[in-house]
């Protein structure tokens, strides 16, 4: 009998699993965004409303890849001691600084998101609530990774309006998918099978690949336009998707000290990318805004802050998009080499 | 661990084998992005019924192939998102040895039955056991459809050898 179960093995017609590529990722977050049911009570329209949820969910992305247009040459800023420094400059003081990197057995990176839900509350005593949780993510040198997660302690924004709403301490996400609270949720660590692939837009790249990314600023475009023309649904041109690509490489990517600077000298040389000058991003930490249009004829923005003294992106965040799109910011809190084993994310 | 954490751990740990399923039963990426991404909607609105462990993938699987007999589905065929799914899903969508073609078509004339069955055995590598869980049947009656569609599909392919040399002679 066993010859039979070899014979029909052999006609497998998918005989490798398949990675999560970009489309499966996508597909989690917009699954995400539907609001869970209590399947007690099957309705017949919740198909439906799935299918509202993920157009949302594509929208959003399209956001992230959406079309840039090109505006104005980086503006003049001004430095704290008081000389002109020009926007290019600071990007390449940035790309300078990019050179040195410390090394480690893990590929690590932990971003704080920070997003809103609600309404909250009834009878004019409504609020909405800011939410936020810790995102983790290690990719060891021989490809195994891990993914971290934490929900933090949700904030009434309006305290008067929640303190008259009987200030309650939990609020629930959805019908069927947990609680929003005032006290932290706990830290949970999950391996995953097979090899971790990093996504450089839609193309899938191994740490070495990552490594062997060109040092060369132009050599690096000609690469960032590759992987751009890899997402098969991005409708911009390559030039639309630049700026964000290769602000991908800055944070998201292990990619070496060499490349993020050649991605900052790349960075420069675009025009729809504009440095806006000094500011502090919402933990507080100083730093420089670069920003650039996310979408043709849309005010939403795409605003990096980065630290020109260390090179590292703080923040990214994209403001004054689409009235269903809330604002929404991430925080790199992390972004390196490290030897520390993955463990749960803990508060910070 | 909420029931975010749970859906992502889950997804995250299952996506590979749901989707591998998916592709093996439908005919285009179309359909296999339709699969996976209703597979696992339902995960994510019955969260607090997925089991733990490994029972978490026999309990994937089962949705999987309600979804498969459903004949009513298709709402996120329009969906928006599952553009960029269905195009990974065609990158790399398998092709069958060619070699293979009269095992292939001693399968396909097999009741539809008897592929479920082998196909969960030799595709999916469950036991009998597991079997039963995502067929919902008992164990015993998943042994019985499993050694009669083995000697069903032993059958087809000697009916298939014997047509293949008879069509060499003529």
């Amino acid at each position: 009998m066993s010859d039979i179960d070899n014979l029909v093995r052999a006609i497998d017609p998918a005989p490798h699993a398949p990675d999560q590529g970009p489309g499966a990722r996508e597909l989690r977050a917009a699954i995400m965004a539907t609001q869970a049911r209590p399947h007690r009570a099957v309705r017949r329209l919740p198909w439906r409303a799935g299918a509202i949820g993920l157009a949302a969910a594509a929208a959003a992305t399209a956001v992230f890849l959406g079309q840039i247009t090109l505006t104005a040459s980086p503006s003049p800023t001004v430095t704290p001691g008081g000389t002109v420094l020009s926007g290019t400059s600071i990007l390449l003081a940035a790309a300078a600084k990019a050179q040195a990197a410390p090394e480690g057995a893990y590929w690590h990176l932990k971003q704080l998101y920070v997003g809103s839900a609600g309404p909250y509350g009834q009878n004019g005593n409504t609020y909405r609530l800011e939410t936020s949780y810790l995102s983790e993510t290690w990719v060891a040198k021989d490809g195994r990774g891990w993914i971290g997660r934490r929900q933090l302690a949700a904030r009434p924004l309006d305290v008067e309006a929640w303190r008259r709403d009987g200030s309650p301490t939990e609020w629930e996400m959805g019908k069927d998918g947990g609680v929003h609270s005032t006290s932290p949720g706990e830290g949970t660590l999950t391996r995953l099978k097979g090899e971790r692939k990093l996504y450089w837009s839609a193309m899938p790249l191994t740490l070495k690949e990552i490594e062997a990314l060109p040092a060369d600023p132009e050599a690096l475009k000609k690469r960032a336009a590759e992987a751009i023309r890899s997402d098969q649904d991005f409708a911009g041109s390559v030039e639309d998707g630049l700026p964000p690509t290769l602000a991908s490489l800055l944070y998201e990517l292990p990619a070496s000290p060499q490349v993020r600077s050649a991605a900052y000298q790349a960075l420069a040389t675009l025009p729809a990318v504009r440095v806006e000058g000094r500011t502090t991003d919402p933990q507080g930490r100083p730093g420089v805004a670069v920003t650039f249009p996310i979408q043709q004829g849309r005010p939403a923005q795409g605003r990096l802050i980065i630290d020109p003294d260390t090179s590292k992106v703080l923040t990214f965040e994209v403001t004054g998009g689409m009235p269903q799109v809330k604002d929404r910011v991430t925080m790199v809190l992390e972004s390196g080499w490290t030897d520390n084993r993955p463990s749960p994310p803990s508060a910070e | 661990m909420t029931h975010r954490d749970r859906f992502e751990a889950v997804y995250d740990a299952y996506y590979p084998a749901i989707h591998q399923y998916a592709a093996r039963r439908t005919g285009s990426p179309d359909d296999t992005a339709d699969v996976i991404s209703e597979t696992f909607l339902t995960a994510w609105r019955r969260i607090g019924d997925v089991p733990e462990g490994e029972e978490a993938l026999l309990w994937l699987y089962g949705v999987a192939r309600r979804v498969l007999a459903n004949q009513q589905r298709g709402e996120f065929r329009r969906a928006v998102l599952t553009e960029r799914l269905r195009a990974e899903l065609a990158a790399d969508r398998p092709v069958g040895p060619v070699d293979l073609d009269h095992v292939r078509a001693a399968f396909d004339g097999l009741p539809e039955r008897d592929r479920e069955v082998l196909a969960l055995a030799c595709w999916e590598g469950l036991t009998s056991q597991q079997i039963a869980k995502v067929t919902g049947c008992t164990a015993i009656a998943a042994r019985t459809r499993l050694h009669r569609a083995r000697k069903r599909m032993a059958a087809a392919l000697e009916r298939q050898a014997s047509l293949t040399i008879a069509m060499g002679e003529a």
